[in-house]
């Protein structure tokens, strides 16, 4: 720092310096409890990659849906097949909590190996793991705000792009974007029929941000 | 002494864990709140960290745009900005009603760790680049992305990037409008310094910070310079420290607060797409900026699109030149760029 800047900053005094050492503690009881919760996050990612090492998990896609969220869900599920495509997988491991998911997946992609139920916490740890360092090219994480500083909501209309585009290049990193059909599904599950509805719900927001683009 | 020393211990401890990424990056968290403390026992508890890339002047400028509506709309009064030298520190002094706090560090690499740390621990710590972060650290959209699969998509540009994603702001809001120095003394001294003729005088920017290495060549310029100085133009380069200036220019470091007031004084402007042209965006003076058609930080051809200044909303007047892939159209716009100081 040079002088000039050491004459604008004030010396704090004696109450701002143990506000700050106050503060101080705070982070660093933060930062420990993350590094465990990231060292849990390592060992669920362990235990749960050797429970499925008899299903070719070397060429498996491990999709973590960490929200109840219906829209990345949704989007997470129908663009399945084209990730794995593109990123040569052969099989996806899907770990979530929300149980429609569990309920529907079937209807999206016969690549899928198993739906796992992985509660919020354990996702959380995961998730904590993955901000630590990229530990695994197999695994993804979908959604658009989760792990912190994803950000993906912020650019949803901007220039017109919608949360499927961002959701397809951003988190799967699949390009280019292709949009990819919604299954169809004729049973009676109030549940499920509401969580496909995601896919008009993504189809009238594309046609939206078309107009706008068209008319800016 | 003590700090080299312990400057020397963390760099052995983080070269030892090398091989065990884990394990290395918990020490690089720790690392980062070694900064961390060192930010926040110097500015107080209530201290803000911001800051974006450290070599993009450009970068600069746009979050001195914005950092002060951001700042207000946050309830942020204590706002440090981390700029890279005294330099940058320039850009941000062009927005004087800005209420931030402009901070060099003694190593600017050391902040790479406390952007590991913000990450981790989620501090007050905000990354204002949401185009560009280093995928080691950032799990944000644009980086997991391709890259630079999202640059220039559907038209998305750089300051749409800084706007919505970096400060959360609606694409409207009018920004924070730089304040230049006016001084006509100041800009006489600079014309007489290289003894150059007022409204008759063209500043070349052949340099670029994001696209060294993928400048025009040589000859482009040399035959820029000779035909207007064949129609009477003064011809000046813009080039700091070991950038050398083209053959038959005169060099001229213009300072940032005086660039706009000089641009509007001399002329003219001829400049690879820099930092620089998004400060002398707002200038009176024909500009033409040129952009290559390889690309660092962005997919090749994508430059107009992504970084364009009309396309960006800075300006409308600007001439854009895009080159194509090897130069080959280097004669068009050669003669595009002549046609304009006729």
């Amino acid at each position: 720092m040079n002088d000039e800047q050491e004459k604008q900053v004030p010396p704090l005094t004696k109450e701002q310096k143990r506000a700050v050492e106050e503060h101080l503690r705070q982070v660093r009881k933060q930062l420990r409890r993350n590094l465990w919760k990231a060292y849990r996050g390592w060992w669920y990612w362990r235990t749960t990659l050797k429970k499925y090492r008899k299903t070719d998990i070397k060429n498996t896609a491990v999709i973590l849906m960490p929200e109840a969220h219906d829209r990345d869900n949704y989007f997470a599920l129908r663009y399945i097949d084209q990730m794995l495509r593109q990123h040569k997988f052969r099989k996806a491991l899907i770990l979530t909590h929300s149980g429609t998911v569990k309920k529907s997946a079937e209807l999206f992609s016969n690549a899928i190996t198993a739906v796992v139920d992985c509660p919020r916490k354990k996702a959380e740890e995961l998730m904590q793991f993955y901000c630590l360092y990229n530990f695994d090219k197999r695994f993804f994480c979908a959604s658009l705000d989760e792990p912190y500083g994803r950000n993906g909501s912020r650019i949803i209309g901007a220039r017109g792009i919608t949360a499927e585009e961002i959701f397809v290049i951003g988190v799967y990193r699949t390009y280019p974007y292709e949009q990819m059909p919604p299954p169809k599904y004729e049973g009676d599950d109030t549940k499920v029929a509401e969580f496909l509805k995601q896919g008009d719900i993504a189809i009238e927001e594309a046609a939206k941000s078309y107009t706008q683009e068209n008319s800016s | 002494m003590k700090k080299r020393l312990k400057a020397i211990l963390k760099r052995i401890a983080v070269k030892s864990v090398e091989p065990f990424p884990s394990l290395r990056n918990a020490v690089v968290e720790l690392a980062g709140y070694i900064e961390y403390a060192t930010l926040k026992r110097k500015f107080g508890v209530n201290c803000v960290i911001g800051a974006c890339a450290w070599e993009g002047t450009g970068d600069y400028y746009i979050c001195g745009m914005y950092a002060n509506i951001w700042t207000n709309i946050n309830y942020v009064n204590n706002l440090c900005f981390i700029c890279k030298d005294k330099a940058k520190e320039n850009i941000m002094a062009l927005f004087p009603s800005m209420q931030v706090r402009t901070y060099i560090p003694e190593r600017i690499n050391n902040m790479y760790y406390l952007r590991f740390l913000a990450k981790f621990c989620g501090i007050d710590f905000h990354w204002f680049q949401y185009n560009s972060d280093d995928p080691k650290i950032a799990r944000g959209v644009m980086q997991q992305a391709p890259p630079g699969a999202l640059s220039g998509y559907k038209g998305f540009e750089i300051l749409d990037s800084f706007i919505y994603g970096g400060f959360s702001l609606p694409r409207d809001i009018t920004p924070e409008i730089p304040q230049f120095d006016y001084d006509l003394n100041k800009i006489d001294a600079l014309f007489a310094q290289v003894s150059a003729v007022q409204g008759k005088t063209v500043l070349i920017a052949p340099y670029s910070a994001s696209l060294r290495g993928l400048e025009p060549p040589q000859e482009f310029w040399i035959q820029i310079v000779g035909t207007l100085q064949s129609r009477g133009y003064s011809m000046l380069t813009n080039c700091a420290g070991k950038e050398q200036p083209l053959p038959n220019t005169k060099p001229l470091l213009v300072p940032y607060a005086l660039s706009v007031p000089f641009l509007n004084a001399a002329g003219g402007f001829i400049g690879i797409r820099s930092g620089l042209c998004d400060i002398i965006s707002t200038t009176t003076a024909k500009k033409i900026i040129l952009y290559p058609y390889e690309a660092i930080y962005w997919p090749d051809g994508m430059s107009l699109a992504f970084t364009g200044l009309n396309h960006m909303g800075l300006c409308d007047d600007a001439v854009e030149l895009e080159f194509a892939p090897m130069w080959a159209n280097m004669d068009e716009i050669t003669k595009k760029v002549l046609e304009q100081f006729e």
